[in-house]
């Protein structure tokens, strides 16, 4: 910008004293500066009649528009609740059942304990099951109605994978640990890190044979491991995968199975629709 | 947007194979398509909808060779590219009962990765060009077939899509809401490539610059609608030239 508009002339432009020539160039002028569009506007609004045009125009035009209605500024913060409040109508299903599961193991654990040489927490048993589970309902169940659309769409893979189960892991801890605080359990830090560790494994797994499948394969391992480790020996003992000396080997399974996820990344971007073929019509 | 984004071929299908265990739903079709409004016909299992989906890059093809805007769809950073600016209605999608339109468009807006400060605006937008803005802030499950179906357009051209997929999109459409759409499809041809999958044979005369028909998993015919009336003349049933022209071609295509 080589020049600007002088007080004199904004002055001289708003009460229409300049040549037809000069506000042609202020005006031009003005639509691309800032600093003079300011400048003029400041000088305009001491004139009480163009304040008064001014006014009555905003009147005018608002008149004529609609409500505006509900409409949200967009920010990350906005963008992570949008796709958290989507999700397969089964997420209601889910949470009831993991609510009904987790305080019966919490009952079970209160009132009739399975015990022999140590204590067999039913909630550690069940807790680390529920975020599996709501994994596999989440995404590319075939449950989430909106799914022919969003797989077409560039956050529709492993992203929105990784909010859905984050949500679903916040809750089911959070599930856990009010069970676990009412029935008096010990440390919830064992079982905690083994639901983290097991969903990462869910998704590392579900890069490979898809998400519904691994989260079976999950499962099942889990209650497996656990049923052996209880049952198989004459006096009962608390499963080395609940105990706190397991902690830094859930660690490190969470964080192999993270990095299989980062690296196999680009295998959800066909993922989020389940395989069977759409019918024609 | 009137400035053109690309140059070149938005789809470029040579060989297309997609089976479903032993069926072919698409046997070595070949498609080539650039800006305006392409009208996709064919009898009822013809592979529209398969080839809709491996254009929306939904469907894995068995084999041959995709590609979109200018991109292969080999690898993860280019499939993301591609899909930003595409836009997809499929003929049955479901939706979330309670979101209002508006959250729904916007829900999609983000799946597809616009740059935040964009959103609000281009959601209104794309719902006040399909009419819907009064209703922006009701349930999608109060809304009528028409209505949610002008919901899926909205959110198909959101993000401005170079390539837009629509899979029946008049259905359920009353005359006066197709005329509009049409005139909405004329506006978005003229800097994008829009497909658009249609049984109806007046969509086609009405909205598209250039008609495709595909029988049995290949393309049969391929130009103007003029052209597809003129190829009834002496053969082909039907009440108009277009549907004359329409069976006549597709006569011929089954006995070759």
């Amino acid at each position: 910008m080589t020049w600007h508009v002088t007080q004199r002339t904004a002055r001289a432009y708003v009460d229409g004293e300049v040549s037809d020539a000069d506000a042609w160039s202020v005006e031009a002028h003005l639509v691309s500066c800032g600093h003079c569009r300011t400048v003029v506007a400041s000088t305009a609004g001491d004139v009480g009649s163009i304040t008064r045009d001014i006014a009555d125009g905003w009147a005018a035009v608002s008149a004529g528009l609609g409500q505006q209605g509900r409409v949200r500024r967009g920010s990350r913060y906005r963008e992570v609740v949008m796709l958290v409040a989507s999700g397969p109508a089964a997420r209601w299903a889910w949470l009831a059942a993991s609510v009904v599961g987790l305080a019966l193991a919490a009952a079970l654990d209160t009132f009739a304990p399975l015990s022999g040489r140590g204590d067999v927490p039913m909630l550690g048993a069940v807790a680390p099951m529920v975020p599996i589970l709501g994994v596999a309902l989440s995404y590319g169940s075939g449950l989430d109605d909106a799914q022919e659309i969003i797989a077409s769409t560039p956050g529709g893979g492993l992203r929105l994978l990784l909010v859905r189960s984050a949500v679903v892991l916040t809750t089911s801890a959070a599930l856990g640990a009010a069970a676990g605080a009412v029935s008096g359990y010990g440390s919830p830090l064992p079982w905690l890190l083994a639901s983290l560790a097991l969903t990462v494994v869910t998704l590392a797994l579900g890069s490979v044979i898809g998400i519904p499948k691994a989260a079976a394969v999950a499962a099942f391992s889990w209650a497996l491991g656990v049923t052996i480790a209880t049952f198989d020996t004459p006096a009962r003992t608390t499963p080395a995968a609940l105990t706190t000396e397991s902690v830094p080997v859930w660690l490190a399974v969470a964080a192999t199975a993270a990095l299989v996820v980062a690296v196999r990344r680009s295998a959800f971007d066909r993922q989020s629709v389940s395989d069977r073929p759409q019918m024609e019509m | 947007m009137t400035v053109p984004t690309m140059i070149g071929t938005h789809v470029d299908v040579r060989d297309l194979v997609v089976r479903f265990g032993k069926r072919a739903a698409l046997d070595r079709l070949d498609l080539t398509l650039d800006t305006g409004v392409h009208g996709l016909l064919g009898p009822n299992g013809a592979g529209k909808t398969t080839l809709m989906r491996v254009l929306a890059t939904v469907a894995t093809p068995t084999s041959g060779h995709v590609s979109l805007l200018d991109h292969e769809l080999g690898d993860h950073g280019r499939l993301r590219q591609v899909r930003r600016r595409l836009g997809y209605l499929p003929q049955q999608f479901g939706y979330y009962p309670r979101f209002t339109v508006r959250e729904f468009v916007e829900y999609f807006a983000w799946l597809k990765e616009m740059p935040a400060a964009q959103v609000p605006t281009a959601v209104d937008r794309a719902i006040e060009r399909v009419g819907l803005l009064d209703r922006a802030d009701e349930r999608l499950k109060k809304l009528s077939g028409g209505m949610l179906r002008r919901a899926g357009i909205a959110q198909a051209i959101v993000n401005d899509p170079d390539l837009l997929l629509l899979d029946e999109p008049t259905a359920g459409l009353d005359p006066e809401q197709r005329v509009a759409f049409r005139e909405l499809l004329r506006t978005i041809g003229v800097d994008a490539c829009v497909v658009v999958a249609t049984h109806l044979v007046e969509d086609v005369t009405a909205a598209c610059t250039d008609v495709t028909l595909i029988n049995d998993g290949r393309t049969v015919f391929r130009g103007t609608h003029e052209e597809l009336a003129a190829a009834g003349n002496d053969a082909g049933t039907g009440d108009s030239a277009i549907e004359r022209g329409y069976t006549a071609v597709l006569r011929a295509a089954r006995q070759r």
